[in-house]
């Protein structure tokens, strides 16, 4: 009995601990761990090779070889990236550049070598899937903080890892028509200040979309990226893996580099 | 044997009830449960939305190693589904804000859908388009217009590009299709439900916009849901006007009762045991019910016809001895008749198409069931109940004028069967015009709202079914070699000039449109490009936007096949099948080497599928007809016995068939079921009919006398079972549904021509070919000496068989009269069992035993009879006459020979015997 009673108070003392830590995580400090991880994931420029793997529902693969560029634009928290094929060969040189607009649109132009003249893509939208993956342009695009809502949901153990699971509610009305998700689940590693997992939910909680991360290490020995990366799209269905290479990290690209007078001299 | 067994019934009475009792409620949970009902108790709900679910997905009716179900298969796993299904809007214009607002509000509230993968509409398909360094591809659900001017815009645009003009939308602007596409495991129930949703979410949404429904599936279903209405509607009908029948007829509760009782209760164990077996129902299943109520209806008559007929003829003194003798009368043919039946739909196992072999089974369970419960429920009920005779005065006066018609068409066999086999050959003949081919929409009447839709898709939109060419191009990346993308673009031309082809939709459309977008929206450029690194980049673009999977459906992810989508008119299955073979012929005649195209899709496989139901009906009815016939054979010994036996079974379904093609019905999927039910009935009857005339020659030396026996006995019940059955039936005839009142009518029709084969083609035929059965030969107990009878000297076992065949067998009861003297006579007994004397005069000539002959001279000579014989004991003999002498000649002439040489060594040796007494 005596037993029984000290195992009730340590568990009443542990859920007030528990609780406290998560009153502190629901104000301050899930912004605080959101900002480290923007700065950890969006430096002001980067480069890698990805391997890309997409999987169909009935087995069939694509396997295609982009390398892809990425700016960050601080002084509106947008950017834009660059992915240019590498291979297969009859498509290696296909290049697309999306650049992120302050009001929330990207512009897309796209370079297809056969036809030796880029196309300004008129009705593109962040949330557009990318050559028929599962990823979409708003999977690249660093997201404006004070535009969404961050909220703790619970700690957990995930994938071994210590991981703060929050919920991401975009709140920018520019937003709502931009979006895909109505919201997402967010896995965060604090101590690396990266995420391990994100489930994405449309507006009637559906779970459409969900992104996996692993195989962390630091290219630059300051912040922390995944060499995999998996995305599965529960609806469609549909996957995509992603193998990133040959990171490098904050290499000073011009701003000219994402313009669509560059598509044809990109080599 | 039959009353040993009713008085272990009488014993065990307490028992058969608890044991019927406890089946019968098992079974009732299987029935709730088939329903869709669960084990919890019923609520208002769970009982509202209970209902017989009929599992319509096309594999149930191919083998599973059927090449056209494989390729379909491997085109389902590499394209996905390609069903779908079609709604059409009718606006006065579609290109408004809100009218292109409200198509693109249902098409999301249809993409949330269960069981829906991916709608297309005219708001959500991509629209390309180009301009100088300009392209677009979105889709108008994501920029909807909002003022009338952009709407126009928009429509100038959709109403320029072929992808979408009579596809998605009317080429006046005034109709728009929304098209729903399932996902491969929808199937069955589950494919029912999203139907029901489909066209609730639609009506909801569309609110005053008239809209008409069509597709595949939604004709199947509606087909199966009107057949299931109509049945449910009209067979209580049935059975509350066979019930009417039934008191007409017995005047008494449990006239009509135990044969209702007995129906319902093989309809509860059956459908019950399908319940618990989780079997889903097939459209043949539909009409178990009927062919179970027909079977009980006519099974349990048989035996209280027989009931009530012995309490009027025997007059026993306890119902114990009642049923006894009514179980002795009929239970064996019951039993013959049964088991004939349950061979017979069991055959229908022996084939790969699991629907034919479910419904083979689920027939073949029905009759036993039936079976056990004629043999337990129907003697246990009559033992129960107080015995107590009818109220209504036997039909013994027109039985009786029946019977002397019968008797009448026995003995003038040649012209009666001249007369019927005209009959059946004329109506006969009506089979040159029958035409076998299958088109659901004819069940439909032609101001039906299905038809409607099948008609404006069609003459307004791009149809609402389709078929495919799968293109496989025998290595990774063909299908973005120009040769291959213009032999497709050839085939969609050839295609389009086929009657039945409205549309055709390929990735060759979507690589030409983009090559023109990417071309400044140059006409000029919408052709197929010259490089295949162009197809390549084009084929990426199209992956770009809100919709990824857009061309996944037209071509695969190693770009090795390729799938040519050809939408068709609502045409019977044999003119589809037909240009599917021409595009077949086409593929293989014109296409470079190393490609290859393979017909298949939604629409061909329902027409194969129908066809194999239709050639899996007549092969199963075929194969029934040759079980029936070899059944037939084992129990009369003979094969022309049983060739004979078969002639009153297949006559009906002949002159039915016959009659079907006169009035220009076709065989379908549901008219082709009247073959199985008609020969179920027409072979009850026969065998009673054979069974009981052979228990009368036995007892009646002449088969006039027998034939009226029959007629009068058992024939009773045979026009008991019809009339009720056809008067129940022709309610059917009622029906708004054109498939149910062609059954009905047919089945009426079915009745009436068995019961003409009943009374006068069987007695006719009997009178043609007398009937020794088999089982007769046993009870003749040929023992060792048989070969010791002077008669059979010489003679093997199997030539004495085929003797005693030709002849017929009279069992005569103590002192019955053999042969009177001077009475002219032509036939040659042989005493198999008991004794006769002879006497002449009345004075005692001598005594005859086993193995001796009497009536030789009337053989050999047309010489009056000598003497009077008559039976000392009860007495089996051979009546051999000179017909039989003929045919025997005939047939085996050198045993007839034998048999005369036989003859000559018994007459001479008589001969010999009286000159010896003489001295």
């Amino acid at each position: 009995m005596r037993t029984f009673g000290i195992v009730w108070i340590f568990c009443l003392v542990l859920s007030c601990a528990v609780r406290a830590t998560a009153d502190a995580l629901d104000t301050t400090a899930v912004r605080a761990l959101m900002e480290k991880v923007d700065r950890n994931l969006y430096p002001d420029d980067e480069i890698d090779e990805v391997s890309l793997i997409l999987i169909h529902p009935n087995g069939q693969q694509r396997q295609w070889r982009i390398r892809q560029y990425y700016q960050r634009a601080y002084e509106n928290g947008m950017g834009a990236i660059l992915l240019r094929f590498v291979d297969p060969t009859d498509l290696h040189g296909t290049t697309l550049v999306s650049v992120n607009q302050p009001g929330g649109e990207n512009n897309q132009w796209l370079y297809l070598p056969a036809f030796r003249m880029p196309q300004f893509l008129a009705d593109s939208r962040k949330s557009d899937y990318v050559f028929g993956s599962d990823l979409t342009f708003e999977d690249f695009t660093p997201c404006i903080l004070d535009e969404y809502d961050y909220a703790f949901v619970r700690e957990e153990i995930f994938a071994e890892r210590h991981a703060i699971v929050i919920r991401k509610t975009p709140t920018a009305p520019k937003l709502q028509s931009r979006v895909k998700y109505a919201y997402q689940m967010l896995w965060v590693d604090p101590d690396r200040n990266i995420f391990l997992r994100a489930d994405f939910f449309d507006s009637i909680g559906q779970m459409y979309k969900t992104v996996t991360w692993g195989d962390f290490y630091q290219p630059d020995r300051i912040h922390w990226r995944a060499r995999r990366v998996a995305f599965f799209s529960p609806l469609r269905p549909h996957w995509t893996q992603l193998s990133v290479e040959d990171i490098q990290l904050n290499r000073g690209l011009p701003a000219e580099f994402f313009s669509e007078r560059n598509l044809t001299n990109i080599r | 044997m039959s009353r040993a067994y009713i008085r272990f019934l009488d014993r065990r009475l307490v028992w058969v009830a608890l044991v019927l009792t406890l089946i019968t409620l098992v079974c009732g949970a299987g029935v709730w449960k088939l329903l869709g009902g669960d084990l919890l108790p019923p609520t208002a709900d769970s009982l509202r939305h209970l209902k017989l679910r009929i599992d319509t997905s096309d594999r149930q009716f191919l083998a599973a190693h059927d090449p056209d179900l494989q390729a379909y298969q491997e085109s389902t796993r590499i394209f996905g589904d390609d069903r779908f299904l079609v709604a059409v809007l009718e606006f006065d214009n579609v290109f408004t804000p809100d009218h292109l607002a409200l198509i693109s509000r249902a098409c999301s509230a249809l993409s949330r859908l269960p069981g829906a993968k991916r709608v297309t509409s005219v708001t959500h398909e991509p629209l390309y388009s180009g301009a100088a360094q300009s392209l677009a591809n979105a889709q108008i659900a994501t920029r909807l217009p909002k003022t009338q001017a952009e709407a126009d815009r928009i429509r100038d645009q959709v109403l320029s590009d072929s992808t979408f003009v009579r596809n998605l939308v009317s080429a006046d602007g005034r109709y728009a299709a929304i098209y729903v596409r399932t996902w491969p495991h929808v199937r069955g129930p589950e494919l029912d439900f999203l139907v029901r949703r489909f066209k609730q979410t639609l009506q909801r949404e569309a609110r005053n916009v008239p809209v008409l429904f069509a597709g595949n599936h939604i004709q199947t279903i509606e087909l199966h849901e009107a057949t299931l209405r109509e049945m449910k509607r009209l067979l209580p009908v049935t059975a509350v006007i066979m019930a009417i029948v039934l008191a007409l007829i017995f005047h008494s509760w449990r006239g009509v009762g135990l044969p209702l009782v007995t129906m319902a209760l093989s309809l509860i164990w059956t459908f019950g045991v399908l319940g618990w077996a989780g079997v889903s129902l097939t459209p043949i299943d539909v009409i178990l019910p009927t062919l179970l109520m027909t079977l009980s209806i006519t099974y349990s008559l048989q035996f209280i016809t027989r009931y009530y007929q012995v309490m009027e003829e025997a007059r026993p003194t306890d119902k114990v001895s009642c049923c006894e003798l009514a179980a002795e009368d009929s239970f064996f043919a019951l039993f013959i008749a049964q088991f004939t039946t349950i061979i017979g739909t069991a055959s229908l196992c022996w084939t790969d198409i699991p629907a034919i072999f479910q419904f083979g089974a689920i027939s073949a369970l029905g009759t036993v069931f039936t079976a056990v419960l004629v043999y337990t429920f129907l003697p246990a009920a009559q033992l129960v109940l107080p015995m107590r005779p009818r109220r209504r005065r036997p039909e013994t006066s027109w039985m009786e004028r029946i019977s002397r018609r019968a008797q009448g068409f026995y003995l003038r066999k040649e012209m009666t069967l001249s007369v019927a086999f005209g009959v059946t050959a004329v109506l006969a003949l009506g089979l040159f015009a029958l035409k076998v081919e299958n088109d659901p929409k004819t069940f439909f009447k032609s101001d039906s709202p299905i038809r409607q839709a099948f008609q404006t898709i069609e003459d307004k939109l791009g149809g609402a079914l389709s078929i495919s060419v799968v293109v496989d191009g025998g290595r990774p990346g063909a299908m973005k070699d120009p040769e291959t993308l213009r032999a497709i673009e050839s085939l969609q031309t050839f295609a389009e000039q086929q009657s039945p082809v409205l549309k055709t939709i390929s990735f060759v459309d979507t690589v030409k449109r983009l090559n023109r977008a990417v071309h400044g929206d140059s006409a000029a450029f919408e052709t197929v490009p010259e490089s295949s690194d162009e197809i390549s980049q084009l084929l990426l673009l199209a992956a770009i936007g809100d919709d990824p999977a857009n061309i996944d459906r037209l071509v695969d992810y190693d770009y090795q096949h390729g799938r040519l989508e050809i939408r068709v008119k609502n045409v019977d299955s044999k003119s589809l099948l037909a240009l599917a073979s021409d595009l077949q012929s086409h593929v293989d005649r014109t296409w470079p080497r190393g490609l290859h195209g393979t017909v298949t899709g939604d629409h061909y496989m329902t027409c194969r599928a129908n066809s194999a139901i239709l050639t899996g009906q007549v092969r199963g009815f075929l194969g029934t007809a040759i079980v029936v016939f070899l059944v037939m054979w084992i129990c009369f010994g003979s094969p022309q016995i049983g060739l004979i036996a078969m002639i009153p079974n297949v006559a009906p379904i002949l002159s039915v068939l016959g009659l079907m093609g006169y009035f220009g019905v076709r065989i379908d999927v549901g008219t082709a079921l009247l073959a199985s039910v008609a020969l179920g009935i027409a072979l009850d009857d026969t065998i009673h009919f054979i069974i009981h005339y052979i228990r009368n020659i036995q007892s009646h030396p002449h088969g006039r006398r027998a034939i009226h026996n029959v007629v009068g006995g058992v024939g009773r019940a045979m026009v008991f079972s019809n009339v009720a059955l056809a008067v129940g039936f022709a309610v059917l005839i009622l029906s708004t549904f054109q498939p149910v009142r062609l059954f009905g009518l047919f089945m009426l029709v079915s009745m009436i021509i068995a019961c003409f084969d009943d009374f006068v083609m069987m007695p006719a035929l009997i009178g043609w070919m007398p009937m020794v059965g088999v089982w007769e030969q046993w009870r003749i107990k040929f023992k060792s000496d048989v070969t010791q009878i002077p008669l059979f000297a010489r003679m093997s076992p199997a030539d004495i068989k085929k003797v005693v065949s030709m002849g017929r067998m009279l069992t005569l009861p103590a002192n019955a009269r053999l042969m009177e003297e001077g009475e002219p006579g032509a036939e040659l007994f042989l005493i198999l069992e008991g004794s006769v004397t002879v006497r002449k005069n009345k004075v005692v000539v001598t005594m005859l035993g086993r193995g001796e002959t009497v009536g030789e001279m009337g053989l050999i000579s047309d010489h009056p009879r000598s003497a009077d014989v008559s039976a000392d004991k009860e007495t089996t003999v051979l009546a051999f006459g000179y017909e039989a002498l003929e045919r025997l000649e005939r047939r085996y002439p050198r045993l007839a020979v034998r048999l005369l040489h036989n003859l000559s060594t018994i007459l001479s040796r008589r001969l010999a015997a009286t000159t010896e007494l003489l001295k």
